[in-house]
């Protein structure tokens, strides 16, 4: 039951008996009255905006359970409420060969067959007409005089609808909740990265300016290198002093004397001579208790101590 | 239906979420990073500046040395000095036991870079002594 517009998109007329077709690119559907439930109200109120909120409210006690959204539009003084169940909407248009991504518009046949006096035969049982300006289905026999439906006399109203593909799951409201604090979480997360990320650049720039303010090397390989060798230099001077010290320290006897003292190759030399083991001993253990190590050996009357720097 | 699937915005808004906890993360361990390579720079440069002055600079030296040469119980001692690249060298074949304490006791205690050093006992009041002082 496909009829081609004068339109951008052909236009499927959809009804739990309509046949299957395959559709292949985008459409316009128009929603058979089997598909909503429809109602004309006179309210007094002047917006649309204003009745959408009594929606729920006025098909309370109409509705078997499900999950519905509602549409309104005014006709003159009279609004026309609609209620339908997306899913089973969606349901329908799969079964019929209709994807999502090929729907371009929604109709309801309310308000795209509007001013016709006669039944519109839908099928070979079924046809429509209104009653009291409400578009309503029936069975064919019981209409005298109806015509096939022609879609080339139509023109499409403003009236779409967009059908929700979740909202048996999740309520509209629900999930712009969601979406809101998804929102706000990447707000936050996005604040905080940049944060982060200035703090980065400020650190970076801390650095440079330190290796500026201290005339180092570009590269810390460079730079520990030159710090490795210091310390060497730091270490071997200290431990020289400290070994000067101890042997300047040593308490002598009359008859016993320092003959050298020598620092060369990393390795510092002292020689004694005429030295007693009391006094070898006393050197001994004022090197020991120092921390350092050391290698003694002796000849004829010749002591001598190396320490390796 | 042309208006955008509320599918395609959540699952965006779920992958930019999420795209962000990765970069925030990452942006977090890179500036724990940051301040660690910066606290380790600074205290690497700053122990090499303490270091660097812990000894003296080739002006330094030569200036200092002079002004110790130059005292009136060293002059008599007849301490040759030479430079030759990074080093300042000294020498004395035989100097009396009091110049020598004096000498030995300024430059252990300055901030001098001993190269090398031999002193040698010569009598009961003399000794030879070669020294040389880095920079």
């Amino acid at each position: 039951m496909f009829t081609k517009f004068n339109t951008k998109y052909k236009t499927v007329f959809i009804d739990p008996k309509s046949p299957h077709y395959e559709v292949d690119e985008k459409v316009n559907v128009i929603l058979s009255p089997a598909l909503y439930w429809v109602k004309k109200l006179t309210l007094p109120m002047k917006y649309v905006r204003d009745v959408k909120k009594l929606l729920p409210s006025i098909f309370e006690d109409v509705l078997p359970e499900g999950h519905y959204s509602y549409s309104v539009y005014k006709s003159g003084e009279d609004f026309f409420v609609f209620a339908y169940e997306d899913k089973r909407i969606l349901d329908t248009l799969t079964q019929k060969g209709i994807i999502t991504s090929n729907i371009a518009n929604v109709y309801f046949a309310q308000s795209e067959f509007e001013h016709r006096d006669e039944a519109i035969e839908i099928n070979d049982v079924e046809s429509m007409y209104f009653k009291d300006e409400i578009l309503i289905l029936m069975p064919s026999a019981f209409v005298t005089h109806s015509k096939p439906l022609d879609m080339q006399e139509i023109s499409h109203s403003q009236h779409t609808i967009a059908l929700a593909q979740f909202g048996h799951i999740v309520d509209n409201k629900s999930l712009i909740k969601i979406a809101a604090v998804f929102v706000a979480l990447i707000v936050i997360l996005a604040t905080e990265w940049f944060v982060i990320s200035q703090k980065i650049a400020a650190v970076e720039e801390l650095k440079e300016a330190l290796f500026a303010k201290e005339g180092a090397k570009s590269t810390m390989f460079e730079n520990n290198a030159i710090l490795k060798k210091q310390k060497e230099i730091y270490e071997k001077q200290t431990k020289l002093r400290e070994s000067i010290a101890v042997m300047l320290a040593s308490k002598l006897l009359k008859d016993e004397t320092l003959k050298e003292l020598k620092y060369k190759n990393k390795t510092f030399v002292a020689e004694f001579s005429s030295l007693s083991a009391a006094t070898i001993n006393a050197i001994e253990k004022e090197l020991k208790s120092a921390n350092i190590d050391f290698k003694s050996s002796k000849q004829s009357e010749s002591w001598r101590v190396e320490v390796a720097l | 239906m042309n208006r955008l699937n509320p599918l395609y915005i959540g699952v965006g808004l779920v992958l930019l979420a999420l795209l962000l906890l990765l970069k925030l993360s990452s942006a977090k361990e890179e500036l724990l990073l940051a301040k660690a390579d910066y606290k380790e720079t600074s205290l690497t440069l700053g122990e090499i500046s303490s270091l660097s002055s812990a000894y003296m600079s080739k002006d330094e030296v030569k200036k200092s040395l002079q002004r110790i040469l130059s005292q009136p119980s060293l002059k008599s001692a007849n301490i040759e000095q030479n430079i030759k690249n990074n080093t300042f060298f000294l020498h004395s074949s035989s100097m009396d036991k009091e110049a020598l304490s004096s000498l030995m006791g300024k430059l252990l205690n300055g901030a001098y870079n001993i190269g090398a050093f031999e002193i040698k006992k010569l009598s009961e009041n003399k000794a030879s002594l070669e020294v040389e002082i880095k920079w």
